[in-house]
């Protein structure tokens, strides 16, 4: 059966010690996408992820996985969802075979497919040389393979994964944005948890940004960075002068100026030719222009103007 | 996946260490005994103790009398107490309940692996001890606490059965030892409360003032198992034990559940 919406979370609620977690928020991922979930640490994203996956129960609210409610129907639904929670959790005197292999005997695969799906899924994810060490002896960046090679182990039609690069190398975080790249190309739909802006730019249909407990903005990526208006980068000398003027004649635009490169950054209004107006003026009152730069919409920039800055955004 | 939870019970570095050190007991029984002799103090010692070197099953039963009390409930304590909690605290639980294996599952899986570790530990203290008596200790007749005879076969089985006897009066402690640990993260708190309620259990029935609670504690029934030595066997106290055991697992593991089903998994 196709459900258009394969995640539905309707005013979902969750405290701990009278602080909301999460705070009635509610959200629609609809088949197919691949659905950021942005937010800084502590926003609540692993928390909504443990509910959605009935590891969390919530105080209030409505949870439709693939079109059946959870927790209720959560017998149903979990074997059609491939899930990674929070980083790596594993048997440490198994070996990372074994520690899969248990995953798939308590998901009811029998047999050899037991063994051949644990080596399908080590080799996906590059780990079958280290196959039979003991999982304790593995690298943060291993273990998280590990988690992920059980998340992909059997063919689901909803993956979920939580903060999937966390403890790799530039080189693992590319091959793991292939493997999603590939599971949502196979017509899997993912449900991505992440504070890693670039990589939720580069591979996400979709986006929603929580922070504090509250989805603060969600809709498809591309509307997202539509809306958000891009910057003129202005290097100038002497940079006082220059951002004075500014102040002055935009007292609306928001500006930003870094001493260091002798830049500033002036929000860029929807009015034509507005870069080689601000030129000549400033031209006009003695200050150098060394370059005028437009920076396009970047998630980043739609995330600062939403969440705010401060906190470890990549 | 109880095939699989079994298989990973017994292969645990840490569950194999347990049952070697226990099925040491009979054995340095055994030498102390061969190099010591069984005789001297006041005539006093646990059951049979005076007949140790009589026959290897008498090895077996000593060792079990003296180690009821409590190196066995010590051992099923740390399998018990780890079964949940161990899950939860390197993280597995979230994955296995996500796999999807059910909570109730989990639970019920965990608590029969733990039983039959149970029952494995107090086997293997009952084999080493046969064992170690036939190499050390001539095999002589079996006289009964009713001073009757019985065959070595008749022995044999005798022993196997009081074995099971003694697993089974574990029983509540292993309910008590899975309950606590879907209570906390931590294995070592859950598997020193099952001990802590074995202990204090002991302790408590030794007050003269609390005869009316005694039925209820997990370790009144304890050393019932002398009485299939009886001629005819007296089995009364034995099946109180069973069931009283019986009951507190039923109710420990309805506390498990309703712990468990409900629980907000973080860990």
């Amino acid at each position: 059966m196709v459900h258009d919406a394969v995640i539905e979370i309707d005013s979902l609620t969750k405290s701990f010690k009278k602080r909301n977690a999460v705070d009635a928020i509610s959200l629609s991922v609809s088949q197919g996408s691949v659905y950021g979930f942005l937010g800084p640490n502590g926003a609540g994203k692993t928390t909504t992820i443990r509910m959605l996956l009935g590891l969390i129960f919530p105080d209030a609210g409505r949870v439709r996985l693939l079109g059946m409610s959870v927790p209720n129907q959560l017998s149903e639904v979990l074997p059609k969802v491939g899930a990674m929670i929070e980083g790596p959790g594993f048997v440490p005197y198994l070996s990372g075979a074994q520690n899969v292999r248990r995953l798939l005997c308590a998901a009811g695969v029998k047999g050899s497919k037991v063994d051949k799906l644990a080596g399908e899924a080590l080799e996906r994810v590059g780990l079958s040389k280290v196959a039979e060490m003991s999982a304790k002896k593995y690298s943060l960046g291993m273990k998280q393979r590990l988690s992920l090679a059980w998340a992909v182990a059997l063919p689901r039609e909803l993956y979920v994964l939580d903060e999937p690069t966390n403890g790799l190398d530039p080189a693992g975080m590319k091959e793991v944005r292939e493997i999603i790249i590939d599971l949502s190309r196979s017509g899997s739909t993912i449900f991505l948890s992440s504070h890693l802006l670039s990589e939720v730019d580069q591979i996400c249909t979709d986006v929603a940004l929580m922070s504090q407990g509250a989805i603060l903005k969600h809709g498809s990526m591309e509307v997202l960075k539509k809306e958000q208006t891009g910057y003129l980068e202005v290097q100038a000398e002497p940079v006082d002068t220059a951002e004075s003027l500014l102040l002055d004649w935009y007292p609306d635009l928001k500006t930003i100026k870094d001493e260091l490169k002798s830049t500033i950054r002036i929000e860029l209004p929807n009015s034509k030719d507005f870069a080689g107006q601000l030129n000549h003026r400033l031209v006009l009152h003695d200050v150098t222009v060394s370059s005028l730069k437009v920076i396009g919409q970047s998630l980043e920039d739609v995330f600062v103007r939403y969440v705010g800055e401060g906190f470890d955004v990549r | 996946m109880f095939v699989d939870e079994l298989k990973r019970t017994f292969r645990r570095p840490r569950n194999l260490v347990v049952l070697g050190l226990i099925a040491l007991v009979p054995v340095l029984l055994g030498i102390v005994v061969k190099t010591l002799g069984s005789r001297g103090g006041n005539g006093g010692g646990p059951p049979f103790f005076s007949q140790l070197t009589q026959n290897p099953v008498f090895l077996s039963l000593v060792a079990l009398t003296t180690m009821e009390t409590f190196l066995i409930p010590l051992a099923v304590s740390l399998i018990a107490g780890d079964s949940v909690s161990g899950e939860a605290s390197t993280g597995a639980l979230r994955y296995l309940l996500v796999a999807p294996l059910g909570r109730g599952r989990l639970l019920a899986i965990k608590m029969a692996a733990a039983l039959i570790y149970t029952v494995v530990a107090v086997l293997i203290i009952a084999i080493v001890g046969g064992l170690t008596g036939t190499i050390l200790f001539h095999i002589g007749p079996i006289v009964t606490l009713s001073g009757t005879t019985v065959s070595n076969l008749t022995g044999v089985v005798l022993t196997l059965e009081a074995a099971l006897v003694v697993g089974i009066s574990m029983f509540s402690i292993v309910g008590v030892g899975v309950f606590v640990s879907t209570v906390t993260d931590s294995s070592a708190a859950a598997s020193a409360v099952a001990v802590a309620v074995a202990v204090i259990s002991e302790i408590l029935g030794q007050i003269p003032q609390l005869i009316h609670i005694r039925p209820l504690l997990p370790s009144n029934y304890w050393g019932s198992y002398i009485d299939l030595f009886r001629s005819p066997q007296v089995l009364h106290n034995v099946k109180l034990d069973i069931l009283e055991q019986a009951i507190w697992l039923g109710v420990t593991f309805i506390a498990a559940w309703i712990n468990f089903r409900g629980k907000d998994i973080f860990s």
